[in-house]
């Protein structure tokens, strides 16, 4: 065989055999070719050869395809798509262009079925622990404290001594669980599902709403003000994102004084294909020589730790793996005893 | 008058604790083991408050809520969820179908549940 169809061949071969699925269109969205992987998971069968998308339509959930194909290839990043119950397909898309000239357009898939189950077992796994685990100890904490009360009759030092031990040590269970608990969601953040457009400020007036008490309790002066205009939504995982946003507006409460100042701003510079939030404090800022540690797994600030000895030291390692997996930014500004900025933004498509 | 406090948990000694504690504040207790039982009991009986566990066997928390707020007699009764389930999508699934207040079990003390209660009952 010739050099070249060798190459060829061999090119031909590597697209049949990917463990992608692989569909090429050419410049009339006419569909070229189609690898063994889409045979298998899509039951594409040879006929479709130089059909166009919308001609198939017995193929199975086929108004999936065809709108996938009928949005603009470059568009199709990193989508999601539920085929049946046991397939979930990740599809990207690419132009093929040669200069300014398109020669037609290839639709990329992975299988993703296995990873998102994991997922699934994952939030059941602990939504049930979480149950399983704090019934027992919440009845020994409460009995334990019942006890302690002497409702149930006097008690001597000793024992009362000896029941306020049980009763730290039980706490201690539960926020070991509640670490537990964290931990195994902390992989959650790099996987993004349902993605809505939705809007920021909404979420951050969710969240303030939810945190009323404890920034009353502290007498913190919080200042937000809508920006004027609204912002456009921003495509999102929204619960993703309500975790970022609580984590923290909640983390400038805990860290700044009482009767301190924090200052949240929205906003879109003018370029407009971004959104930023900015959350800024006059609390204990951040240590110099441990800023490089801030978004990493279990870290804690030494000033952090004395002001607020419990906490996982997960939060901001969750909020920087939930923004960088929508594509956007998370960094702070911090001189400690003067206080931290925190921002991050979103892309807004 | 007294002030009556529906208790639905299935775990037997949790709902001893609160409803001895509950009682002994002054309150009349009524106490239910599933959702079915709650909610024979609201139909049988006048209320000011229920306090509702979610994992329950047979119909569960969130669905006794839902029934309860789709009834013009029942629905203004606040319901203060006293679970140990709590994740994000939970807590706000309860507030969302109407919960008065959401409590998870294992950060609270009894004392902390009834200070809760007694800011409902006054709202």
């Amino acid at each position: 065989m010739e050099k070249r169809e060798k190459e060829i061949e061999r090119t031909y071969l590597l697209l049949e055999n990917l463990p992608e699925g692989i569909i090429i269109l050419d410049e009339t969205d006419r569909i070229i070719f189609f690898n063994k992987k889409v045979e298998e998971l899509l039951r594409w069968r040879e006929e479709f050869l130089g059909k166009k998308i919308s001609e198939l339509k017995e193929v199975e959930n086929f108004h999936f395809i065809s709108e996938l194909f009928e949005e603009d290839t470059s568009q199709l990043l990193g989508k999601v798509i539920k085929m049946r119950e046991d397939l979930i397909l990740r599809f990207n898309g690419v132009e093929l262009k040669k200069g300014n000239e398109i020669l037609g357009k290839a639709i990329f898939f992975t299988d993703i079925t296995r990873e998102f189950s994991l997922e699934r077992l994952k939030r059941e796994f602990v939504s049930v622990a979480a149950h399983q685990l704090r019934t027992p100890i919440s009845a020994m904490g409460w009995a334990i404290k019942t006890l302690l009360s002497e409702k149930l009759g006097p008690l001597t030092k000793k024992q009362s001594e000896y029941l306020k031990e049980i009763f730290q040590t039980n706490e201690r269970l539960v926020h070991l669980i509640d670490d537990l608990l964290n931990t195994a969601k902390i992989e959650e953040g790099k996987f993004l599902e349902k993605e809505n457009e939705f809007s920021l400020e909404a979420i951050v007036e969710f969240v303030l709403n939810l945190l009323k008490p404890e920034i009353e309790k502290k007498k913190i002066n919080l200042q937000y003000a809508r920006p004027f205009p609204k912002l456009p939504l921003v495509k999102m995982d929204v619960e993703k994102i309500k975790l970022v946003v609580e984590n923290l507006i909640s983390n400038a409460i805990q860290y700044t004084f009482p009767g301190g100042e924090i200052q949240i701003s929205l906003g879109m510079p003018a370029k407009g294909t971004e959104v930023f939030f900015a959350i800024k404090d006059n609390g204990i800022g951040i240590p110099e020589k441990e800023k490089h540690q801030v978004f990493t797994k279990f870290f804690r600030a030494s000033n952090a730790m004395k002001m607020q000895p419990s906490g996982t030291g997960l939060g901001l390692y969750l909020c920087k793996n939930i923004i960088e997996a929508h594509g956007g930014r998370i960094w702070f500004e911090s001189e400690e005893g003067k206080g931290t900025t925190f921002y991050f933004t979103l892309p807004i498509k | 008058m007294a002030e009556k406090i529906l208790i639905v948990e299935d775990e037997p000694f949790l709902r001893r604790i609160i409803s001895e504690h509950l009682r002994e504040s002054g309150y009349l207790v009524t106490e239910a083991v599933d959702g079915e039982e709650g909610l024979k009991k609201l139909q049988e009986e006048q209320f000011d408050l229920v306090l509702l566990d979610l994992l329950l066997p047979g119909m569960d928390g969130f669905e006794l809520l839902a029934q309860l707020k789709k009834e013009e007699k029942l629905n203004k009764i606040p319901v203060l969820i006293l679970s140990n389930l709590g994740q994000r999508e939970e807590i706000e699934k309860g507030l969302s179908l109407g919960a008065a207040d959401y409590l998870i079990k294992a950060h609270v003390t009894p004392e902390e549940v009834l200070a809760k209660i007694r800011e409902i009952l006054k709202r």
